[in-house]
């Protein structure tokens, strides 16, 4: 086995956050050996404990992401199920959509197989090859057509480029936003009402700390159009053989992760501990040290906006004339570094910043990254490109 | 007895935590068979705290699917 105690920078946070708070773990540990029975389904003390544990949760993903109501909180495996659920369960015959070209597989894969179903027309804005989105460009296609439903992400998770979620809400139109979150749940301030946004997916296991097999979609609007996924056992209406109606029921089938989801929460209560700006500052220090590191570095490219303010803590590099996925395996073998190579599921964002189809070189930090950390990488960057 | 019935275990978890926060003792049971099987859990409570528990629940916009009266072990009847 391989030691992955000792040593070892880990700067793949924007993959999954590594490691994890003590406290998650200990949620974890705590609700399966003491209440790990099956939640909802019964009355006995056990599966009582399970359902408040579920249920306290649910609440606390509510407040964090300013929801009005905790039914609202839909739990699914990740954000990709989440943004499946939204797309698979909104659009219709003849809708129209409306993406940018910085998504993820997760937005577009199902995005281009309902339309080379024939079910959606989709337009794809291209971004800048900053990452950053064309608001305007976005403004226009969403005025042509009645568009249905409008999904970009918060932060790329190949260049961390922020988007204006709020400004591009305002240009919405009847449009429902549905935001992919999965590279600032946890790192930027998000508020669904404050920001305009319809439908927000989560996914747990990256900056909100908590364990794979976690997400969900937060629904601020539009409670009755989405149709479920998947249908099946409740714990509600046994004696109706139709899926309930009611929320988060109708859209959450089948026993949950209740380990999980209790890891979940507490990640979010070591968020709200830490603060979430502080988690920020920490983050936007760190981008500002690696960014004046990497510019002194020979032949290096560095891809994004180049600016603290406008992203998370991601930032892709290539240097020339050597793979993205040697470097990466130079950072492993001889500095203990762990990074993403290659294309991170995103092969539009590729081609958005000119990276296609060999991609980058992918460095993302978390809170548990120190500016240690990132002087090493820089050095082993250095001596990397000069070898 | 008293028992509240709910729309779904969401909701009883709600309401529980809202008589909680108020000081009205509570205890969730199973449904009882005769009275509905909607969400395998209801709320029971002694019936002089049913006005104010209702009137809690109007505050927390928790909606209720039906209110029940025990008259002896197996006999129940709706109580509005
Ligand atoms: C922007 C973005 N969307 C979606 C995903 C998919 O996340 P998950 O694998 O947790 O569903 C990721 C991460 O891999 C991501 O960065």
């Amino acid at each position: 086995m391989v030691d992955v105690s000792t040593d070892n920078i880990y700067m793949d946070n924007a993959a999954t956050s590594y490691p994890k708070p003590g406290e998650v773990i200990d949620a974890v540990c705590h609700h399966l050996s003491t209440l790990s029975s099956n939640p909802g389904r019964s009355a006995h003390r056990l599966s009582l404990e399970a359902s408040r544990a579920l249920f306290d949760a649910r609440q606390t993903v509510a407040d964090f992401f300013g929801a009005s109501d905790s039914r609202d909180v839909v739990f699914t495996l990740n954000v990709t199920e989440a943004l499946n659920l939204a797309i698979y369960g909104i659009l219709r015959k003849g809708d129209h959509v409306v993406t940018t070209s910085m998504e993820h597989n997760s937005v577009m894969r199902p995005l281009r197989h309902l339309e080379s179903e024939g079910i959606i027309e989709l337009s794809v804005v291209h971004s800048f090859p900053d990452g950053s989105v064309d608001i305007d460009g976005i403004a226009k296609r969403v005025k042509q057509r009645k568009t249905r439903l409008l999904v970009v992400n918060h932060a790329s998770n190949v260049t961390g480029t922020i988007a204006d979620i709020k400004a591009i809400s305002r240009v919405k139109g009847e449009a429902l936003l549905l935001v992919d979150a999965a590279q600032t749940a946890g790192c930027l301030p998000i508020d669904l009402k404050e920001m305009g946004i319809d439908l927000l997916a989560f996914t747990g296991h990256k900056a909100l700390l908590g364990p794979q097999g976690t997400g969900g979609l937060v629904i601020n609007t539009t409670r009755e159009c989405i149709l479920p996924l998947k249908r099946g056992g409740t714990g509600s209406n046994s004696e109706f053989e139709q899926q309930p109606d009611f929320l988060p029921d109708r859209l959450e089938s089948g026993t949950a992760n209740g380990c999980g989801i209790a890891g979940l929460a507490r990640g979010i209560e070591v968020i709200q501990t830490m603060g979430i700006d502080n988690i920020r500052m920490h983050e936007k220090k760190l981008i500002e040290i690696m960014q004046e590191g990497l510019k002194e570095i020979k032949g290096i490219r560095i891809y994004g906006p180049m600016d603290a303010e406008r992203q998370v803590a991601v930032i892709s590099i290539n240097i020339e004339g050597i793979s993205p996925s040697d470097v990466g395996y130079a950072l492993d073998r001889s500095f203990n570094i762990c990074v993403r190579t290659g294309l991170h599921c995103a092969p539009s964002a590729h081609r958005t910043i000119g990276s296609f189809p060999q991609g980058t070189v992918r460095f993302s930090m978390g809170i548990y990254n120190t500016e240690d950390d990132v002087e090493k990488a820089i050095d082993a960057l250095t001596w990397i490109a000069e070898h | 007895m008293t028992v509240f019935v709910f729309y779904c275990i969401h909701d009883v978890m709600k309401a529980e935590k809202a008589f909680k926060d108020s000081g009205i003792p509570i205890d969730i049971i199973p449904v009882p068979r005769q009275v509905s099987s909607d969400c395998g859990m209801a709320v029971s409570l002694e019936e002089e705290y049913k006005i104010r528990a209702q009137d809690i629940l109007v505050e927390h916009n928790i909606e209720i699917k039906g209110v029940y009266k025990r008259l002896s072990s197996n006999e129940w009847v709706i109580d509005t």
